[in-house]
C-alpha cells in the first residue's frame, strides 16, 4: 500500500517536496486491501533531540478517509494548509500515517513533506574538512564561506 | 526585432552565519524548548553529558563576518564551512541564512565534527548519544581493527548480519561510512575514559 502528499495547487504529487506555508494538500492512498479508517500527521522531531530526548514525533492533525475509484484508492478530508513551521529552524517535517486495523500486511511507505520560506540541505557526507550545504536545489550560482580554512583531510 | 525577458522578483538579500559554542548550544536549548512544551523540566546542558557538551566548548571553528548573498529559486546558494584538521578537535556546528528583506530565516541541522587518525568524521549526533547496542557494535568493530570476520566470529553472527546492524548503528550516528562511525565511537570512548582518569 502506498500513500502521497498532492500539492492541490499544481495537481502534482508532493512526496518529499519542499513547499511555502499555506500551501494547500491532500493525501492519497492507494491499493489498498481494506478501506483506510483516516490519517493522522506528525511533525518530525530533529535528529539530535530525538536522540538526547528521545522525543517522539508530535502528533499534528488528523482526516477522515473519503474512498474513491469503488475503494481502490481513499482521499483525505479536508483538505490541509500547510502550517508554517514554529520551531527555531524555520522549517517544518510532516510524516503521515494512515490508519489501519492492526495486519502483518498492512506496511506502508510514507513519504515526508517539508514546510518553510527557505531550505537548507546538508550535501555532502565525504570523508574530508569540508562541508557543504545549500538552502535550495537547482544548479549552483554563488558560493560563499563561512570559515576560514578548509584543508582536506584523509 | 524588440527582445523580452520575463523576471520573477528580484532574490532577496541573505546573511548567512555560522552557529558554533555557546550560542548553538542557545539555539538548540530554544528548539528543545518548543518540543518540549512547559513540561520541560531541564535544560539541555543538565541533560547532555561531558562528551557531548565538549563539542560546544570554545569555538573551535575560524569564523568570518556574517556573508551577504543573494538567494532564489533559480539562483541557490551553496555554502561551504571550512574546517581546519585537527586532531582531538570536537565542534558542532550549523548555518543560518536571514532574510534580510521579510526577517524571514532557516538554520541547518546542526554537525558533530569529530577529529581522529588525521582526519574529520561528521556526524548527525555526538557519538555518546549513541544507543548502546548501537555503540557496542561499532565500538566491537574498532577493537577488532575494523576487521569485520573476526567481529562476527567474536559476536557468534553471520558476517552479513553484523553488516546489517553495522549499517544500522552507522545511519543511527550520522557517519559517512562504517569505517568512520567505528573510528569516531572509538574515539569518543578513549576520551571519556580519560575523562574518568582525570587526565
Amino acid at each position: 500500500m502506498r500513500i502521497h502528499w498532492w500539492n492541490l495547487r499544481k495537481n502534482v504529487t508532493a512526496d518529499g517536496a519542499r513547499l511555502p506555508p499555506e500551501t494547500l494538500v491532500q493525501l492519497q492512498s492507494e491499493h489498498h486491501s481494506e478501506a483506510p479508517e483516516g490519517y493522522e500527521v506528525y511533525e518530525l522531531v530533529p535528529k539530535f533531540l530525538h536522540a538526547l530526548r528521545g522525543y517522539k514525533p508530535s502528533f499534528v492533525t488528523s482526516f477522515e478517509a473519503v474512498p474513491e475509484h469503488e475503494g481502490l484508492s481513499s482521499r483525505s478530508n479536508p483538505r490541509w494548509e500547510l502550517p508554517a513551521p514554529k520551531n527555531q529552524a524555520g522549517e517544518a517535517t510532516f510524516w503521515p500515517r494512515v490508519l489501519l486495523s492492526p495486519h502483518p500486511g498492512n506496511r506502508v511507505s510514507s513519504p515526508l513533506i517539508r514546510s518553510g520560506y527557505l531550505f537548507i540541505d546538508r550535501l555532502t557526507r565525504k570523508r574530508g574538512s569540508t562541508a557543504s550545504l545549500k538552502p535550495e536545489v537547482e544548479v549552483p550560482q554563488a558560493k560563499v564561506r563561512v570559515g576560514e580554512a578548509s584543508r582536506e583531510a584523509g | 526585432v524588440e527582445t523580452y525577458v520575463a523576471r520573477t522578483p528580484t532574490d532577496p538579500r541573505v546573511e548567512i552565519t555560522l552557529l558554533q559554542g555557546e550560542p548553538l548550544l542557545d539555539y538548540l536549548d530554544d528548539m528543545d524548548h518548543t518540543f518540549a512544551g512547559e513540561d520541560r523540566d531541564s535544560s539541555l546542558q543538565e541533560v547532555m553529558g561531558a562528551a557531548s557538551l565538549s563539542y560546544f566548548a570554545g569555538r573551535p571553528l575560524p569564523e568570518t563576518n556574517p556573508q551577504l548573498a543573494h538567494v532564489g529559486p533559480n539562483a541557490p546558494l551553496w555554502i561551504e564551512i571550512g574546517i581546519p584538521a585537527e586532531e582531538g578537535l570536537r565542534a558542532a556546528c550549523a548555518i543560518g541564512v536571514q532574510s534580510l528583506e521579510d526577517d524571514r530565516s532557516a538554520t541547518s541541522d546542526a554537525v558533530f565534527v569529530t577529529g581522529v587518525r588525521g582526519h574529520l568524521i561528521p556526524t548527525d549526533i555526538p557519538p555518546d548519544l549513541l544507543r548502546p547496542e548501537a555503540r557496542d557494535v561499532l565500538m566491537g568493530l574498532a577493537e577488532t581493527g575494523l576487521d569485520l570476520e573476526q567481529l562476527a566470529r567474536e559476536q557468534g553472527q553471520e558476517v552479513r548480519q553484523i553488516w546489517k546492524s553495522l549499517v544500522a548503528a552507522t545511519e543511527e550516528l550520522g557517519a559517512p561510512s562504517v569505517e568512520d562511525a567505528a573510528i569516531a565511537v572509538d574515539a569518543t570512548r578513549h576520551e571519556q575514559e580519560e575523562l574518568v582518569a582525570g587526565i
